[in-house]
């Protein structure tokens, strides 16, 4: 699992994220899905400005998270993104998309596009800023047996990150 | 010497009760917390909520709870260890209590821990058995084909309708799908166009201003396929009065006219399902899935109870083993307390010892300890104070044997001599000293007087038994020879007894100066009355004899007068010898006591010496006087010592006489001497006679002791009585000059007139 493109933009409102993420499932993942398990994705992204007397400051976060589930009776897949954590009992704010297969579903959890992760407000024009990536497998929203199970098991350890240097030609 | 001992036990024992009394109050505390951690372990185990929640915030407590409690022990059995390498007293008893203990508190909670975790691994494998999958399983299915057969039956239903409404136009469709809407018994009845803009609709959504509308995937798959079925609004978490489940039929409605109207239009029939049926099928997903998580996490579930249980273990295994320490020292403290005063007895150190205070037996051992370790030391100071008053007695009882006059030797029973006092040496005149552990036998010139002392013993013990005697007596003459009396013959009288250790005691006196003097005494009583009986016929003889001779003078024939004459002389001289004698005898035995008064020896000897007619310096004299002016007066009776000189001088003249016959010199000399060291003046009467043999020599001061042919024997004996009076130190012996006696010499000397004042 790595990430494939990264890129930002930045526009009148904001910055804006673009992502393409190489993501494959083990096999054991791919198996609680297909048993009805839900599984949890997060993406996280940082604007950080550098310091070089200090630890770099952080100038705004986001957070998407995603619950994939299979669901047995219409064999769909259900897709709920949401800012907040979802968890299993209620699906609270969330965008909810249906589709018929996995590999459909795990299309729309690839690609992240057009991802507002920061106002236009905050970013000066003299700094020195960068963008931390990272998207992983969620297991602290899993039952909590199976965190319990899985730890120490390396397929259920997915997570990959990537940083982006703002600099006024990649994000035009 | 005990206080400093007995301030600093309290302050140690003070400082150990507190270290004490801190770690019972840590191990109790720990082993409280870990006690609350387990019971909210097992608490939230009950309520799944909060136990998945707090589950690992619990485990890491109890962890760290384990840990300390882990820390604890091992600090406890390294210092132990360390006590045990070091030889510390009582760390292996120490070692063996908490090894109970701990074994005690051990096996249980492994035993426990066993059962339990095979429990739990099985348990947990048989919620999870086929039957239930299948069951749930198949549920599902049911479901599923249920929801199947609805929308198959909507689809083909729809499919139907639009085929009837193939022939219509769109301004009629209203009316059509009015009565399709009643006929299918959908809540909603929708004509799309092909661009998906509402042609007509009936129900629900004629009261929608902006309807949903099919996706552009659903009128995709529904040119392709004709129909196209969905269940929708099938949500896990049903959204309270929010959309209902429902099936949605999209159906091509086939073009009649061709080319006329290239676009198609779509028929969308929205049927609602059955509550129950959708909250059955939902109930039956939402399981399924729950027993999917769980199948899928029932290892983690197995590792969680296996983990608390373990942890339970340990907690329970860490504070039994801390637990037995903590007793085990409070057990070992007063064995150990005890072990080391009976060290300390052991050592002979009876200093006061440690007490506990405690109520139970070991405490009422230590205290019973103490007043043992107490009693022994009174005892041994009593003893202490015997054995030095022992030796004191012992010490006194050797002085007083070495300053006895008497002989004492201790002899075993085979004669061998154990101990001997300076007093015996003396007397027997034999190195006991050097003898002793040998035979008393083997001493030179003693041999006789041994076997007569074995002899004795051998006898009084047969005797003994019968008259219950508890000693003998016996005098001995030691050193006595064949012929007559000997110089140094001894009598020493020995009394013997026998001693509580069966060895025998033999005490023994020289009484050669007793037997002297008893002799002497019982010739004075014998002088006496034969001079008493003889002296009384005495004066009628002489007067008869002198009576007859005056009668018959000139009476009788010339012969016969000469012959009265001759023998009447010789009556009365012979009468006045018998009254010499007479008186001599009462003057031995009748000598008054001497009046001691200052006396100038110097003046008495010349005095003496006028008697003989020679006068001191006279040259041809055969009396010599060789006077010291420098002699002080000596204590002396006047009267008696001039009898002692006078009776001296007689025996040197005829001793003198009798050799000068022989043709020797015959010179006598009185002399007298100032002696500084002694502080006595002494006087001395030498002779050129012929000496006196040796066993007269050694009792010539016994009355008719003489060597004169008419001597009575008694001059000596009464100067020898008289220089007793007057505590004079008397000595008779042979003159020796190049081996040959060339006379006598007797010798007193006397004491100062001051002396006894000095």
């Amino acid at each position: 699992m790595d990430i494939a493109q990264l890129r930002a933009s930045r526009a009148e409102d904001g910055l804006f994220l673009t992502a393409q993420i190489r993501l494959e499932l083990p096999s054991i993942v791919e198996d609680a899905l297909q048993k009805g398990v839900a599984v949890f994705f997060v993406a996280e992204a940082e604007l950080l400005r550098d310091r070089w007397y200090w630890y770099d400051s952080k100038v705004s976060a986001a957070t998407r998270h995603m619950r994939l589930a299979y669901q047995p009776l219409t064999r769909r897949w259900r897709l709920n993104v949401s800012p907040e954590p979802i968890g299993n009992v209620g699906l609270g704010v969330s965008i909810s998309q249906n589709f018929d297969s996995l590999e459909d579903a795990l299309q729309a959890v690839q690609r992240i596009s057009n991802w507002k992760i920061a106002d236009a407000a905050p970013l000066a024009a003299d700094a020195r800023y960068y963008v931390e990536f990272r998207f992983r497998l969620d297991v602290s929203q899993l039952p909590r047996p199976f965190q319990i199970g899985v730890v120490g098991q390396p397929e259920w350890n997915l997570a990959a990150s990537r940083s982006l240097r703002l600099t006024p030609e990649n994000t035009q | 010497m005990t206080a400093p001992v007995a301030g600093a036990a309290p302050g140690r024992v003070y400082q150990s009760r507190a270290v004490r009394w801190a770690l019972v109050i840590g191990a109790a505390a720990m082993v409280a917390l870990g006690l609350v951690l387990l019971f909210l372990l097992t608490q939230a185990t009950d309520n799944r909520e909060l136990y998945e929640r707090n589950y690992e915030r619990l485990f890491v407590l109890n962890v760290v709870v384990a840990t300390l409690l882990g820390a604890v022990i091992l600090w406890m059995a390294i210092r132990l260890g360390l006590r045990l390498r070091r030889g510390k007293f009582g760390s292996r008893l120490l070692v063996k209590l908490a090894a109970i203990f701990a074994l005690v508190g051990f096996v249980p909670g492994v035993l426990i821990y066993v059962v339990s975790y095979q429990f739990v691994s099985r348990s947990i494998e048989s919620w999870f058995d086929v039957k239930v999958e299948g069951a749930l399983f198949a549920g599902l299915n049911l479901g599923r084909a249920t929801l199947d057969a609805l929308s198959n039956d909507l689809a083909s239903k729809t499919r139907s309708a639009a085929n009837q409404l193939s022939g219509g136009t769109d301004a009629g469709a209203a009316l059509s799908l009015e009565r399709l809407s009643e006929q299918l018994d959908a809540s909603d009845v929708v004509l799309w166009s092909a661009s998906g803009t509402l042609i007509a609709s009936a129900g629900k959504s004629r009261f929608q201003i902006n309807p949903e509308r099919p996706t552009a995937q659903q009128l995709r798959t529904a040119r392709s396929q004709g129909v196209v079925a969905t269940v929708e609004g099938l949500e896990e978490h049903p959204v309270a009065g929010g959309t209902s489940a429902r099936i949605n039929a999209l159906a091509v409605v086939p073009t009649s006219r061709i080319g006329l109207l290239a676009e198609p239009r779509f028929l969308q029939v929205t049927q609602a399902l059955p509550p129950t049926l959708v909250a059955n099928a939902i109930a039956v997903q939402e399981a399924n899935r729950e027993y999917q998580e769980r199948a899928l996490g029932r290892e983690g579930l197995r590792r969680m109870y296996i983990g608390t249980l373990t942890l339970s273990l340990f907690l329970a295994v860490f504070a039994a083993v801390l637990l037995a320490v903590v007793l085990g020292n409070q057990l070992a403290r007063p064995l150990l307390l005890l072990a080391d005063g009976v060290r300390q007895v052991a050592a002979g150190d009876f200093t006061p010892k440690a007490v506990l205070q405690g109520k139970d037996e070991l405490g009422g051992l230590t205290r019973s300890f103490a007043d043992m370790t107490q009693q022994l030391a009174d005892a041994r100071g009593a003893v202490e104070n015997t054995m030095v008053q022992l030796d004191d007695a012992r010490t006194n009882l050797q002085t007083i044997l070495d300053n006895l006059t008497a002989g004492v030797i201790v002899l075993d029973a085979q004669g061998v001599v154990l101990s001997s006092n300076p007093g015996a040496t003396r007397i027997l005149r034999a190195p006991l000293a050097a003898f002793e552990g040998r035979a008393l036998a083997l001493i030179p010139g003693l041999g006789e007087f041994a076997n007569s002392v074995l002899a004795q013993f051998e006898s009084f013990q047969g005797e003994r038994l019968q008259h219950g005697l508890d000693h003998w007596q016996q005098s001995f003459e030691l050193h006595a020879s064949a012929q007559g009396m000997p110089q140094d013959a001894i009598t020493v009288v020995a009394r013997g007894a026998l001693l509580p250790d069966s060895t025998r005691l033999l005490v023994f006196d020289d009484i050669s100066e007793i037997v002297s003097a008893q002799r002497a005494q019982a010739w004075g009583e014998v002088a006496r009355r034969l001079a008493h009986e003889i002296k009384n016929p005495l004066t009628p003889i002489q007067l008869s004899a002198e009576r007859l001779e005056m009668k018959l003078a000139g009476k009788l024939a010339p012969p016969e007068n000469t012959l009265l004459a001759k023998s009447v002389k010789t009556i009365v001289d012979q009468v006045d010898a018998m009254k010499r004698l007479v008186d001599e005898f009462r003057d031995y035995a009748r000598l008054p006591a001497a009046d001691l008064k200052a006396l100038d020896l110097n003046d008495l000897v010349v005095d003496v010496l006028h008697l003989y007619g020679t006068e001191v310096g006279d040259e041809n004299s055969r009396i010599q006087a060789q006077l010291d002016p420098a002699c002080p007066p000596v204590r002396g009776d006047a009267q008696q010592l001039r009898q002692v000189i006078h009776n001296l001088l007689q025996n040197a003249l005829d001793a003198s006489e009798s050799s000068h016959r022989e043709g020797a010199e015959g010179r006598v000399v009185v002399r007298t001497q100032w002696v500084e060291g002694t502080r006595r003046v002494r006087l001395t009467i030498l002779d050129s006679g012929s000496g006196f043999p040796d066993h007269i020599l050694k009792r010539a001061f016994e009355p008719y002791v003489t060597t004169k042919a008419r001597g009575t024997g008694l001059g000596l004996a009464v100067v020898k009585k008289i220089a007793d009076e007057h505590g004079a130190r008397i000595d008779i012996s042979n003159r020796v000059s190049e081996g040959s006696v060339v006379g006598a010499q007797v010798s007193l000397s006397f004491a100062l007139h001051t002396a006894p004042a000095a």
